[in-house]
């Protein structure tokens, strides 16, 4: 297995190497990864375009299904390869083509230069292993310690995220642990290598309410710690609404928009993101307003609509909207949208939602939840 | 732990006895008279047959075990529960009664002689079919619906829609028969020859056939289990978790994988032994094998009860036995039993 | 199980909840449908329909046997002293298309009425296990507490004894005999239906629309047998059709030691015994019951499989 001590040299590894010049430290253009299924050809990643550098926090936000995690998954290799098929499109670390890396490498880029978090702890570590060992074992792999090493820095990492007493509980398993230790465990795991990127799969919404708060907090607080980039990706605008310098909508496998987070909430050009803004709760207000859902279900990817794949259930859906695929309009900031009228400035005032407070209300909102905070 | 395991001895008395009084009924419930089925033809004088009662406990004795008469000069039969607790006693201390046909044999005795040469095979058939089940499962779940992965699901099922006896018998006909010149005739086990088991057993040849015999409906249900519970284990979020930790595909199965799906397995397996010293019945007659299978199948062709239920009953036993211990050792295996958390979590 | 379940849940819902009727609409049809889809299924599953046809091919030979297979391959249990010699142990030919045994008998003959006895052993003692374990099952599961544990305890006794043995014990009791076969084997066999309709009832029961049933003061009775046994009906038609493939193995390895059927009656487990003295010398006369037994438990099996997809039942290992 391990070498006793062997030390491995870092100094090869991609996240110590200098971020080319006029690169991004991560950039998706154009990626596209489809399955292809006894039923038909599932685009499940539909042509998906972002930067990211470091210190950043990019919110991919989407309903289940709209392909924000398989987009993720695709980046990091982690596809079976069929069914899936990248059908075009680049993804580049620090100018390196992960799309066309070895797989040897891509493997001590897993973990090492990019790590990410799944959303259900509950399953997501190994029931037959002592957590000591989940923890430690990125660090033998792609670092060469030896156990004693990895076990030590194992007990570091869980005191860094927050778990009381770690040098017994590094010797417990998975099942001792509650949903919160848990998902602090797979954090202590992902940032044990010192990752440049942290991909967050939806990391709190398998736990309740008060613990979500603790470990997005406990995310920041890492990502001030390490400098490291984080792409959280979740359901839930509000989740993201005060971490994310950047956020993504995506829809059917498609990016509907993408900015700035104060362009997502404040200067939104896309019907999607406005109807996911009017279903953000806004319990703080007296103002008894209805919450606005979104009518209808998201189309089966293997069965996309003709025109704008939101167009059934747009309410300002025009017949050239049924017809044509819209085109992104672009700000000249990197925001865009993906929307005939999204250049359309009457539109966009007549329709958009009023959001001077909505924002506003939902960080109100995780600020009551932190300090409500405490975890069973 | 040790509650888990006190938890499971206590969940095993009831079992057993529950097993034990159904055993002691089937006793009971023989038709006819033991003393008249021992007598056989013979007629018994009265004094001889009032002995033989109180020797199997049917009538009460004294201390001494002479028996005891009522004031009419009548034998008094002994209740029904005091004979269920002679009975259990007797397992208890290893006492299984005394064959009808072999006169003043104890039924454990001639059992005893013939336990090794069925243990003997069933260890053999057991590893037999760990490696063989658990190799053929792993390559077949690895390298799922490639040619193997067909041929091992063909195989597996048909071996268990055959009966193993008959498996037992097309393997004596193709070894021994067909590839007899080949073979020097090292299969062939003459059906009626005289069999000697001192000649016999230092050959390791004559192991393989009825070993492969015993085992292999259990092999292919032990390669089926290992392939399920190996793409099952794939699935789960916690191997997703590995490869995203930077575990090329080989490590995964090998390091986190394996353990997860070989823990079924591995109970399945070891309780398989049980199942195989009862199976031994059937591949011992086909294969003359001296063990207590074939002893078994002479007695029911003789009538032999006590021989029958005796080897019955120590065979049950076992299996609990062997059960039980399985049981335990499964919490070695796997933490969440160990520490007491419920077994379908997670 | 998520899915056969679906479709009758609004059967209860529909009487009570109005605002399900979405989902309650499309009843009368939908119960249809389950076992239609499935037929489809099954129809599509290639494996599962040769085993089906084979079944089929085997139930009608055998329950017309009476009609031609004396006249045409001859009597299977009654030797023909004047021709015995003559025709002993003959190889496969026309005439004997398995050849015959040592009185002459046409093999074939024998194979034929042995499908009978494996046939109704298969079929009865399923039916007679499947009954038992579906009361004991419904009892426990529905009443619970103290019915539970006495009848779960039972379980376990029966399971922990080595189930061939058991039934040898049993038969070694019983006395030999095919009508005590059908009960050994049947006897013993509940513990298996009735954990699977136990579990399959627990489940169901979960269910708002069994509480919603009962608060319309459905007896318990017919909770169960409208509500939750046509819900669990596709797991135990799963497990019954694979129960008879083995039970036939059972009852021909008892007729093999010479305690089930017994000649001259035929079975296929004697026939394989008889055949076993000559397996040097004429081996067809061992291989062909043989394979009688493999290709019919194979076909169970193979149904047995396809309904579990069909049903899409859940099962525990393989």
């Amino acid at each position: 297995m391990f070498g006793k001590s062997k030390t491995v040299d870092t100094s090869q590894d991609l996240k110590n190497q200098p971020v080319p010049e006029g690169h991004h430290l991560l950039e998706v253009d154009d990626l596209k990864m489809y399955f292809h299924t006894e039923d038909g050809v599932v685009r499940a990643v539909d042509g998906v375009s972002y930067t990211l550098d470091r210190g950043e926090t990019l919110g991919v936000v989407g309903e289940s299904g709209s392909g924000k995690s398989v987009t993720h998954m695709t980046m990091m290799g982690l596809i079976p390869m069929p069914p899936g098929k990248i059908e075009g499109g680049s993804v580049f670390y620090r100018g390196h083509d992960l799309l066309n890396m070895p797989e040897a490498q891509m493997q001590h880029v897993r973990g090492n230069d990019i790590a990410m978090i799944f959303q259900d702890p509950m399953t997501s570590l190994n029931p037959v292993y002592k957590i000591g060992k989940q923890v430690g074992e990125g660090l033998r792999l792609h670092r060469g310690y030896s156990k004693e090493q990895a076990l030590k820095r194992a007990v570091e990492l869980l005191d860094a995220v927050g778990i009381p007493e770690p040098e017994k509980r590094v010797n417990e398993y998975p099942h001792q642990f509650s949903g919160g230790m848990r998902q602090r465990v797979m954090i202590a795991m992902a940032l044990a290598c010192d990752p440049d990127i942290l991909i967050a799969d939806e990391p709190t919404t398998a736990l309740d309410v008060t613990i979500q708060a603790q470990i997005i907090e406990l995310m920041q607080e890492m990502q001030e710690k390490n400098g490291n980039a984080i792409v959280m990706i979740t359901h839930d605008l509000g989740v993201v609404a005060d971490i994310a310098d950047k956020i993504m909508v995506m829809y059917a496998g498609r990016p509907v928009e993408f900015g700035t987070a104060d362009e997502i909430f404040y200067e939104s050009r896309h019907p999607y993101t406005w109807g996911l803004i009017r279903s953000i709760p806004e319990q703080a207000t007296d103002e008894k307003k209805p919450l606005t859902p979104i009518h209808g279900n998201p189309p089966a990817l293997s069965n996309l609509p003709k025109g704008c794949v939101f167009s059934p259930r747009c309410p300002y859906a025009t017949d050239k909207c049924r017809a044509e695929r819209p085109e992104r309009f672009e700000t000249g900031t990197g925001h865009y949208a993906a929307c005939h009228y999204a250049g359309d400035a009457d539109f966009i005032k007549k329709n958009a939602p009023d959001t001077s407070r909505s924002r506003k209300v939902s960080v109100a909102m995780l600020d009551q939840e932190e300090t409500k905070g405490g975890e069973a | 732990m040790l509650k888990y395991i006190l938890k499971r001895v206590l969940q095993f008395i009831p079992v057993f006895l529950g097993v034990t009084i159904i055993l002691f009924a089937m006793e009971n419930i023989v038709p006819g008279d033991p003393i008249k089925l021992m007598a056989g033809e013979k007629k018994l004088d009265p004094q001889t047959e009032i002995n033989l009662r109180a020797s199997f406990h049917l009538i009460q004795t004294d201390a001494d075990g002479n028996p005891i008469y009522d004031e009419n000069g009548d034998t008094i039969e002994t209740p029904m529960w005091e004979r269920c607790a002679l009975y259990v006693n007797g397992l208890l201390h290893g006492d299984l009664g005394i064959s009808y046909q072999r006169k003043g044999q104890a039924v454990a005795d001639i059992l005893g002689a013939k336990y090794p040469y069925t243990f003997k095979l069933a260890v053999v058939a057991i590893v037999l079919e760990a490696v063989v089940g658990i190799g053929a499962g792993l390559v077949s779940a690895i390298k799922r619906y490639s040619f193997w992965d067909v041929f091992v699901t063909l195989t597996t099922s048909i071996l268990v829609a055959m009966p193993a006896f008959w498996l037992g018998m097309l393997l004596q006909l193709f070894f021994g028969v067909y590839l007899k010149d080949w073979t020097g005739g090292a299969f062939y086990l003459p059906i009626s020859a005289d069999f000697s088991p001192s000649a016999v057993f230092d050959e390791g040849m004559y192991y393989i056939l009825p070993a492969i015999t015993l085992a292999s409906v259990s092999t292919a249900y032990a390669a089926r289990i290992m392939r399920s519970q190996l793409l099952e284990v794939m699935n789960q979020d916690y191997i997703r978790t590995a490869r995203a930790k930077g575990l090329s595909g080989r490590q995964v199965i090998w390091r986190h994988a394996l353990k997860n799906a070989m823990i079924p397995v591995v109970t399945y397996i070891g309780n398989d032994f049980g199942a195989m010293m009862a199976g031994a019945i059937l591949t011992e007659t086909v294969f003359n094998w001296p063990g207590v299978g074939y002893e078994t199948y002479r007695a029911i062709n003789q009538r032999d009860w006590p021989i029958v239920l005796g080897s019955v009953t120590v065979i049950v036993i076992l299996v609990m036995v062997i059960n039980l211990l399985v049981d335990i050792s499964y919490a070695f295996l796997d933490p969440r039993i160990r520490y007491g958390a419920p077994k379908d979590e997670a | 199980m998520t899915e056969q379940k679906s479709p009758l849940q609004s059967n209860g819902a529909a009487q009570v909840d109005a605002s399900a009727d979405a989902k309650a609409g499309a009843v009368p049809q939908k119960s249809r449908t389950l076992w239609g889809d499935a037929w489809k299924r099954l129809r599509r599953n290639k494996l599962a329909m040769i085993g089906l046809i084979w079944i089929i091919i085997m139930v009608v030979i055998a329950l017309s046997a009476d009609l031609w297979v004396p006249h045409v391959l001859g009597n299977p249990t009654q030797a023909d002293s004047s021709t015995m010699l003559a025709n002993s142990r003959l190889a496969p030919s026309l005439e004997h298309p398995f050849g015959t045994d040592t009185l002459g008998r046409d093999v074939l003959s024998r194979v034929i009425y042995g499908a009978r006895v494996s046939l109704a052993v298969g079929v009865l003692a399923t039916a007679i296990s499947t009954a038992i374990g579906l009361v004991l099952g419904a009892l426990a599961a529905f009443y619970g507490g103290i019915w539970d544990t006495i009848i779960m305890r039972c379980a376990d006794i029966f399971m922990a004894f080595p189930y061939t043995l058991f039934v040898i014990a049993m038969i070694a009791v019983l006395g030999n005999g095919i009508q005590n076969v059908f009960i050994a084997i049947g006897i013993l066999g509940w513990p298996s239906i009735a954990r699977v309709f136990r579990s399959a009832i627990l489940t169901v029961k979960e269910n708002d629309y069994v509480d919603a049933a009962r608060a319309m003061g459905a007896s318990d009775a017919r909770i169960i047998a409208r509500h939750i046994f046509p819900n669990s009906v596709a797991s135990i038609v799963v497990y019954a059709t694979m129960n008879v493939g083995g039970a036939i193995l059972t009852e021909s390895a008892l007729s093999f030691l010479g305690m089930g059927v017994v000649p001259p009656d035929p079975s296929w487990g004697n026939l394989i015994e008889d055949g076993q003295k000559y397996l040097a010398t004429q081996p067809w006369l061992m291989l062909m019951p043989g394979l009688a037994i493999l290709t019919t438990v194979l076909a169970f099996t193979l149904l047995g499989d396809g309904l579990r997809d069909a049903l899409d039942v859940k099962m525990k290992d393989a």
